[in-house]
């Protein structure tokens, strides 16, 4: 079973074999939770988005329809974390209550990773979704093709997308340098 | 390529996306613009910090609850699969009846629609019969009066066809086999009417017709027809056909051969 794609392996578990999710687990549940860790910089809400990103994909794991199965999976994380941020966003008390925790984490990578808190820092002055599209694709080394299934655009506009996001990225880095 | 050109495309140079000719111009451009350079050292710095960003790994709890969640859905699944085996055993009892029923329905209609159609198509027939009857009386009457003795003679045979001809179609074969012009429209009249012979009317007609017909044709035809009916009444037509010198001796053989078996 180790040997199987992941479309193969997508398959069986929509044909009713749902041990099968549990290798697909171990394939992604650290891209998808480092992803949303990054979005969020909150590992307990990671933790919970992840856990229901593969509860989404057993209870929809009918409506998988051969395609790429890191495309599917990714769409589904995407969809739950814009979910939760229009919650977050609906809900004042609570928006404050993480924007608290957001700091308090960021005093944290101040004092373990000084790089790396630069960086966070002006990933977090672009745009959630440009933010997203740098995530995927410098972060976790998803394809222009991918992002475009993913995201639901064309290879070449996201390209130019990710591009200008990086430009971006790069200015806001060495401001704060 | 100016340097904007260049800068657009340092993302693609560092990922190694470009063909040999165009990363080899890059290169030449980068040796001598500061500018451009520089921007591809900050690039290269920011990919650096990027790559150098550790992967976070999610606490075990993370696993566990999968695992959890997997067992609690497998279960769910299980469940449904034994409702769904006992709603089919129920349903295949169902859709059984189901289909049967479909075919009750199916044959009963059939057999409900023949009936019906046979009913009606009888019905129908029976209108049509009728409708036909009474459109070959009306032509036959219209054609009898009509002025080709031809016509007239069709009518008549066509009248003839009746089995049980109405009292306009006899009356109009009597008038013609008593004054119809033509000898062959008097003689089809008679011929018809020999076959209505159980009519009262008819068999006066006849009597009356040899009574008074002049053709000896006609003449020999009508007795004929009255000694095959066995019209006794006839009987002093014929002597008076007998006493008539202007009878012609055939005619009067005639009457000879079958006056004896009327009396």
């Amino acid at each position: 079973m180790k040997n199987l794609t992941d479309e193969e392996l997508m398959i069986l578990v929509s044909n009713g074999n749902l041990d099968m999710m549990s290798v697909l687990f171990d394939r992604y549940h650290i891209k998808i939770f480092n992803f949303i860790q990054k979005m969020t910089r909150d590992r307990e809400i990671s933790e919970d988005i992840t856990q229901e990103v593969f509860y989404k994909a057993i209870k929809y794991r009918s409506s998988y329809r051969k395609g790429k199965f890191s495309a599917w999976i990714y769409t589904i994380a995407r969809n739950i974390f814009s979910d939760h941020y229009q919650n977050q966003k609906n809900k004042d008390e609570r928006f404050e209550n993480v924007a608290y925790k957001v700091e308090q984490k960021e005093q944290d990578y101040i004092e373990s990773k000084e790089v790396n808190e630069e960086l966070y820092r002006a990933l977090n002055q672009l745009s959630k979704t440009d933010k997203q599209l740098v995530i995927m694709n410098r972060y976790q080394g998803i394809k222009y093709q991918e992002i475009a299934e993913i995201t639901g655009s064309t290879a070449g506009a996201v390209k130019t997308k990710v591009h200008r996001a990086i430009h971006k990225l790069k200015n806001h880095y060495l401001q704060n340098a | 390529m100016n340097c904007k050109h260049i800068k657009n495309q340092l993302i693609d140079y560092i990922d190694d996306n470009l063909d040999k000719e165009t990363s080899k111009k890059i290169q030449t451009h980068l040796a001598s613009c500061k500018s451009c350079s520089e921007d591809l050292q900050e690039l290269h710095n920011v990919f650096e910090a990027i790559d150098d960003t550790p992967v976070e790994l999610p606490s075990k709890k993370l696993r566990m609850n999968f695992e959890k969640m997997l067992v609690q859905e497998k279960e769910l699944d299980d469940d449904s699969k034994v409702v769904s085996l006992h709603r089919e055993s129920k349903n295949s009892w169902k859709v059984a009846m189901q289909i049967a029923a479909t075919i009750a329905l199916v044959v009963c209609g059939y057999f409900y629609g023949k009936l019906e159609k046979t009913e009606s198509f009888s019905q129908e027939i029976a209108v049509l019969e009728k409708e036909k009857y009474q459109m070959k009386q009306t032509m036959t009457i219209s054609l009898i009066e009509n002025e080709s003795a031809s016509k007239r003679l069709q009518a008549v045979n066509y009248a003839e066809e009746f089995e049980k001809p109405g009292n306009d179609i006899l009356n109009a074969l009597i008038s013609k086999m008593h004054y119809d012009d033509h000898i062959n429209v008097r003689l089809a009249a008679a011929e018809a009417l020999s076959k209505f012979s159980d009519s009262e009317i008819v068999r006066k007609a006849l009597i009356h017709a040899l009574d008074m017909e002049q053709d000896s044709g006609m003449q020999i035809e009508l007795i004929q027809i009255l000694v095959s009916i066995q019209e006794k009444r006839a009987v002093p037509a014929m002597e008076k056909l007998l006493q008539n010198k202007e009878t012609l001796d055939y005619v009067k053989d005639q009457v000879k051969i079958g006056l004896p078996s009327l009396i």
